[in-house]
């Protein structure tokens, strides 16, 4: 896997293979990076603006990219870039930078979303998970959802393993309670 | 690292949603045709400076040959002369008010002096001498007399 990809970067970096270099990443990472991006935006409008976003930015810095992390490591740092200041861009712009407000207002998108057709456990999970703040939200979809590696989600979110293992845990901790007060489990 | 394909099963059947019918399938051309555009459009505002390069040379041209044709060398002559005797003019006022300067300096030094005799003179006064002239009782009418005197 390694190996391809340092192949795919230097297809990227030449001019003359990298549009079929760019066509072969997007099928490799789109459906990797829509999910993680859409498990943070939720609906499925802004998650597809946001995975656009992405793949313009992949596309303009490719050239720049020094090959100091791994391919997917740097394209999982912008999509998770790309999804916080999208959800920071609605908060000031919808909801005068309130926290609370954009909470609400994703579970209700959920609720309402044609696209989204899981059951009353799945709805209710989903409900405990938008109410976490952001980080925590998103260290606790890439380890519950994506069975990330600690190793991985540091390098991705620049952080230490011991901040992210706390992290998890306290997001844990607030969906069991969330779970637990709405009778979904024991 | 795991089947990404493994992965993507699992992230789609925990979380509950779902995407529009051959989402994933045309989500490619959208993506594309984005960067076909925003690449356009790169390329285009490059093309419109070097384009517009010769044509504002040549404005710049035509701009100049209308401020020599409008202002010819006689004129600009004529102006520069204009601008000499305004000078020479500026630089004599300046030569009158240095001099005004020097003579109000020359007062300033003079009543310096004056003060520094006054206040010379006020020390020399003994104490009782200076109570007793406070003390004295004159009235109005034998101050304007003595001050009309001198």
């Amino acid at each position: 896997m390694e190996n391809n990809n340092k192949e795919l970067i230097q297809r990227l970096k030449d001019e003359s293979q990298k549009h079929q270099a760019f066509r072969d990443l997007l099928s490799l990472y789109k459906k990797r990076l829509y999910w993680h991006i859409r498990r943070m935006v939720i609906c499925h409008e802004d998650a597809d603006d946001v995975l656009q976003n992405t793949f313009i930015k992949v596309w303009n810095a490719i050239d720049t990219f020094r090959e100091e992390s791994n391919l997917y490591t740097w394209l999982y740092r912008i999509a998770t870039n790309e999804s916080l200041s999208f959800l920071e861009q609605k908060k000031r712009k919808w909801f005068s930078g309130d926290d609370g407000e954009l909470t609400d207002s994703l579970v209700q998108n959920l609720q309402s979303d044609s696209f989204f057709d899981g059951d009353e456990v799945q709805l209710k999970l989903q409900k405990a998970i938008a109410k976490l703040p952001a980080k925590q939200r998103l260290v606790f979809n890439m380890k519950y959802f994506e069975d990330m590696k600690y190793q991985e989600m540091a390098q991705i979110l620049e952080t230490s393993e011991g901040a992210l293992k706390a992290s998890y845990h306290h997001a844990t901790k607030k969906i069991t309670e969330y779970m637990q007060n709405n009778n979904i489990v024991d | 690292m795991k089947d990404i394909h493994d992965i993507q099963r699992k992230m789609q059947a925990d979380s509950g949603f779902k995407t529009p019918d051959n989402y994933f399938e045309s989500i490619e051309g959208e993506i594309e045709a984005r960067i076909q555009e925003c690449d356009a459009q790169k390329n285009g505002s490059l093309s419109i400076v070097r384009a517009l390069k010769p044509v504002l040379a040549l404005a710049a041209c035509f701009l100049l040959g209308i401020v020599l044709f409008k202002y010819p060398a006689s004129l600009i002559d004529k102006y520069a002369q204009n601008n000499a005797e305004q000078e020479l003019n500026y630089m004599i006022e300046e030569a009158y008010f240095e001099d005004e300067i020097k003579l109000l300096s020359l007062f300033a030094l003079q009543n310096e002096q004056f003060v520094e005799e006054v206040a010379f003179n006020a020390n020399s006064l003994k104490e009782d001498e200076l109570l007793s002239t406070v003390i004295v009782d004159i009235n109005d009418v034998e101050i304007l007399a003595h001050l009309l005197d001198n």
